[in-house]
């Protein structure tokens, strides 16, 4: 055989599969290469060695790209496949170790529902005082973008200051009648802070 | 649903069948790369592009139908070859057994039946029940 794997055109294929094959693992990538090569030393004695048989040869393996996407593709499917939620799909055993991690283009933690929320929060607050912050905090719950942990802390900002006034009011309540009742040094103690609250008509 | 439409049949096909075709032709015995894509080259429609077969001979080694071992050449470096694993020749012939009863089915409603064949069902030819019982177990394996 005159022709082999230093062919230019042949050289240049094999160049443009490893540099496809960078997507696939260390381990697969080297291995996929050492078989096309294989492939194409038995080829090329087949074909006898001239420029014809070489296109030949190439032309039938198909493009480095497609090699490379066939070997992705049926790693996703195949995991797909092995994947716990999917329904009625057979279990593939020995699941595929190297599927490329789609990752997802990270969305912007603003929209105008987020806006909307943080605005009725704030303004809304003065503005519509009641409803405003109900409604915004609403909205923060809807929000696709925010995390859980975020909403949780935008809600209890929210809710902060009601629960501050609520708890002052509570203890001016508790304490006004409290020390009035300690002076007394008698025997009414706390009951008598609940009936001195009441009775006030 | 124009000629689009239906030139997708094909490669939807192809890709069912096609792993089966590579496990029955390792059947009798273990081959290496280029002499297992020149046979399937030799059947119409079924190799698109010869390169792609590598790709799916490394998903059936992951599958733990097929298995690679190394041969000495009559000239040259040795060379891989790949070999059917008992699972891989469990999961053949439940597929010979899936594939008939669902080439008779498409036939039986396509009317593209053989003028031969007995309508009813295949003719008998005796192995066709026989690994249904003790294969009934891979259910769990790869099925287009």
């Amino acid at each position: 055989m005159s022709v082999g794997l230093d062919h230019p055109e042949v050289a240049r294929f094999l160049g443009r599969l490893d540099a496809a094959a960078a997507v696939l693992p260390a381990g697969r990538r080297e291995e996929l290469v050492a078989e096309l090569r294989e492939h194409l030393r038995d080829a090329l004695a087949a074909t006898g060695g001239d420029e014809a048989g070489v296109r030949q040869a190439l032309d039938r393996l198909g493009d480095p790209a497609d090699i490379v996407a066939a070997e992705t593709e049926g790693a996703v499917t195949a995991a797909t496949a092995a994947g716990e939620a999917a329904p009625g799909a057979p279990a593939v055993s020995g699941s595929v170790p190297w599927r490329p991690v789609p990752t997802a283009p990270p969305a912007s933690a603003w929209g105008g529902l987020e806006l909307a929320a943080v605005l009725l929060l704030t303004v809304g607050m003065v503005v519509v005082p009641v409803v405003g912050p109900l409604v915004g905090i609403v909205l923060v719950w809807v929000s696709v973008r925010w995390t859980r942990r975020e909403k949780v802390v935008a809600t209890a900002l929210t809710l902060l200051p009601a629960v501050v006034v609520a708890f002052a009011a509570l203890a001016v309540l508790v304490v006004v009648p409290v020390t009035s009742s300690t002076t007394f040094d008698g025997p009414a103690p706390s009951p008598v802070v609940v009936t001195t609250a009441v009775p006030a008509p | 649903m124009g000629a689009a439409g239906a030139r997708q049949v094909l490669p939807q096909l192809r890709r069912g069948a096609l792993e089966y075709c590579v496990l029955a032709l390792l059947r009798a015995a273990p081959r290496y790369g280029f002499d297992l894509v020149r046979e399937l080259s030799e059947a119409e429609g079924l190799l698109t592009s010869e390169g792609t077969i590598y790709p799916l001979l490394s998903r059936l080694r992951k599958d733990g139908l097929v298995t690679t071992t190394w041969q000495e050449s009559d000239a040259g470096p040795p060379r891989r070859y790949y070999a059917l694993t008992t699972d891989g020749r469990s999961a053949l012939e439940r597929f010979v057994v899936d594939w008939r009863r669902f080439r008779d089915g498409v036939d039986r409603v396509l009317g593209t039946a053989p003028e031969g064949s007995v309508r009813p069902g295949p003719p008998a030819r005796g192995a066709a029940g026989a690994p249904d019982g003790p294969v009934a177990f891979e259910g769990s394996r790869r099925c287009p």
